[in-house]
Formats: C-alpha cells, structure tokens, sequence
C-alpha cells in the first residue's frame, strides 16, 4: 500500500490502518516535538511533549480527518516528510501561543537593536543623521537585490543560520556558498557607492 | 562580512523588511515546503516560495527548523505507549464510539477545552463549540457532560475535591427509555493499567479521589464494550 492509499484507509477509520499508522509515525512525531522545542531553545517537560503530541494527533484526525486527508503526496512528498512539517509547523505555533512575539526594538544576540544605533544620544546630531541617511540607502539597495540574495539574507542574517547549514539546503559547495556572500556584499558596495557612500567597515 | 558588517547590513535589512514587506495570509502548504526543503520546485515556485518566506515569519522559521534538523536529529525518545494507545482510542472517536473530555483545572474552576459530548450548563445541554460561542467554558467544583452511544446514554460528572484530586461519576442508562442498566461493568484505566473495576446494578458507579492525568473510563455488559471515555485532565 503506498502513502496515499495508508491515508486514505486511515481517514476512513479502518482501525488496523490507524493502529498501524500510530505505531509507524508516533515515534516521528514525538521526537520533532523534541527537536523543535530544543532548537528554538525552549524549556519544556514531557508533559509538554505529551500535551502538543495530543494536540497534533487531535488536528489530524479532527473534522473526520480533514487534516490527514489534506496529505496528497505532490511532488513525491513521503507522509513521513509531511508529518514531520506538519509537527514542526504546530510545535512553532505552540511555542508562539505561549511566548509573546519578539519585538523589532527588542535586542538580538549581539546585543544590537535598531533603537541603539537611531537613537544613540552620545553620537552627535551630525553623525546620527548621516548614520540615518546610510541607513536608508542600504535598505534601498537591498531593495534592489534578487529574490534569491534576499533570501540568503534572511536565512544568514535573520534566521542566523551557519554557511554550512545554508550549504546544505541551498545544494551549494563550500567555495560557491562563500562566493554567493561575497556576491551579495559587492552588489551592496556597489549599489551603495553609486549613491555617494562607502561601505568599508 | 565582517561583525559590524554583518550588523550594519541586517539592521538595513530589517529596516526594509518592515517597510517593504506586507503581511501575508495565504500560507504554503506542508507539501509545498517540504518539496522545496528537497528542491523539488520548479524555478518559478521556488522563487515565488522565497519571496514568501522572506515575508513570514512563521513559514521561514519552520524552514530554519527544518533546516537546522537535516544535519541530525537525536531520534532516541520512544513515545510513551500511554500516548499511543490514547491515539489509537481516536479512531473509535471518530466513529462516535468515545466521549472525549479535555478539562484544565484552574484553581477550582474547570474549563473545557475540548469535548464531542454535551456539556450540562443549567438545564441545557450544549455542545462546546455553542458553549465557547456564550464564552462560558468555566464551571465552580463540578462539570458534567453527556453522549449518546448506539445503545446507551453517558453522564459523566467530575467534581473538585482539592488541589489536583476529583471525583468520577459515571452514570450510565439506556437510550431510549432512560432507565438504569443492570449488570454493567465500569472500569477505570489509566496507560495500560486497569486501576479499579465494578460491576453496578444501578448503573452508576464513583470513582473516588481520582489524580490529574490521562484516563480510560470503558463501560462494558457481558458481552460487548458499549462505551469508552477519554479523560484528560490538566492544571
């Protein structure tokens, strides 16, 4: 039986298939809980666990399995891959429920936050603005950057992925991973000393 | 990039991010990130995903995630077979053969955060989506709900005694004339356990000082199981 055959005798409340299903993926899921909860740096018992294991196993079957029956392996998606997104979404939305959303003003792991640098009051007024003004003009040329080199961004930047992490997801080898952010680099140097700024620091 | 760079860099970006990036309502399915995570887009669709991604922030932080967990997951934990076998119980769920209740116990008020019984609020009975709608989930000292099986009707009652122990009430009659049930069977399970089990000519039956946790109330006659009820209860 394949993947979608397994779902959809499953969805139709064949005991065996769901038992089997239960067996077969309880491990899985039960363990991206954990995962997920450990990379975001969450504390969390398995109470916790249990709790968001009931709850995804509540939204797979819930609604006469609306949920599992939303599972069409499109693009040779395996149901274990589904699963594991599925878990992955609904533990973050866990969390997020819980932990109130980081605000843009709040400080990141360097200790940075935009607040610092606009509104610092022992730069002088001089100096401020023209940090404002640089500011401005680097965003625009992000702007102006692909698709693809403001996603390398927010992955590296943002999301504080490694060049190795990206290496991997973005299919890239280790000199061409380097290449690609010294690429991203040149094209904002160059965006940026065409509106009369320097970008060495 | 060097750390300053790299810092000059982000907070431009995120300047930009707040300005230039809208709100975004219509999420990727699961599928279509997990075909991306594989490169299995097409070139239009990864680079429409990504413009997504760099606008929504529950969408890139899953992909973080996942991509974070390719490089290796500890898969060491077994789920607990208690966990397991409440799944396995869904199915009956769904086929209209369990009650299920999920109650918080906040000090003595019980809120219900899920059931597909009717829940006794006066002399009405509700269905919890009705009562979420009155905003009415809290119940003082005791909550009851009632279901109806393919033979018989189920008055579950669960009454507060102190912090974290309660009483189990448990009646039940026959569906359609409403009399008492001879010679059922009521058991208390708990994971795997059978913790207490009594036979009750008048169809009713208490199990006393019962603890917070997941439960397994089955009814049963001499031959059949009439009826099951999931029970979890948390603080």
């Amino acid at each position: 039986m394949d993947d979608l055959e397994f779902v959809r005798s499953c969805a139709k409340g064949d005991k065996r298939s769901w038992d089997e299903f239960v067996d077969k993926y309880s491990r899985l899921i039960y363990n991206y809980i954990h995962s997920t909860l450990k990379i975001k740096g969450y504390s969390f018992s398995p109470e916790n666990i249990s709790d968001i294991f009931q709850d995804i196993f509540l939204l797979l079957t819930k609604d006469d399995f609306k949920k599992l029956k939303s599972f069409q392996g499109r693009n040779k998606c395996s149901l274990a891959s589904w699963l594991r997104q599925v878990t992955v979404n609904f533990t973050l939305d866990s969390i997020r429920r819980i932990k109130p959303l980081v605000s843009i003003n709040e400080e990141d792991e360097s200790g940075f936050s935009l607040e610092d640098v606009l509104s610092d009051s022992s730069e002088p007024l001089s100096e401020r603005l023209s940090r404002e003004e640089k500011l401005g003009q680097l965003q625009d040329c992000i702007e102006r950057l692909d698709t693809d080199d403001k996603y390398f961004l927010e992955l590296y930047l943002e999301r504080g992925l490694s060049l190795e992490e990206l290496r991997g997801h973005l299919r890239l080898s280790r000199g061409a991973i380097d290449m690609r952010k010294s690429r991203i680099i040149e094209k904002l140097k160059k965006c940026f000393q065409s509106k009369g700024f320097a970008l060495d620091l | 990039m060097s750390i300053k760079m790299d810092n000059l860099i982000k907070m431009a970006y995120r300047k930009w991010k707040g300005a230039s990036v809208k709100i975004l309502q219509d999420h990727p399915q699961e599928e279509t990130i997990v075909a991306f995570l594989n490169g299995r887009l097409s070139q239009i669709d990864a680079k429409r995903l990504e413009d997504h991604l760099i606008g929504c922030q529950s969408c890139v932080e899953a992909v973080e995630v996942q991509i974070r967990l390719s490089r290796g997951t500890d898969l060491v934990n077994f789920a607990p077979e208690e966990l397991k076998s409440w799944a396995k119980n869904l199915v009956m769920a769904q086929n209209n053969a369990v009650l299920e209740i999920i109650l918080k116990l906040k000090g003595k008020v019980w809120e219900v955060l899920s059931t597909n019984g009717d829940i006794l609020l006066g002399q009405e009975l509700v269905p919890a989506l009705v009562l979420r709608s009155r905003k009415k989930e809290n119940f003082k000292d005791e909550v009851t709900i009632l279901k109806d099986f393919k033979d018989i009707r189920v008055e579950i009652k669960i009454e507060n005694r102190a912090d974290g122990i309660f009483d189990l009430i448990v009646m039940a009659r026959d569906k359609h004339t409403q009399r008492a049930i001879k010679d059922l069977r009521f058991s208390l399970i708990r994971g795997e356990l059978e913790l207490e089990s009594y036979f009750a000519d008048s169809g009713k039956i208490t199990f006393e000082h019962v603890l917070l946790g997941r439960y397994t109330v089955e009814i049963s006659n001499l031959n059949d199981k009439l009826a099951s009820i999931l029970l979890d209860i948390k603080t």
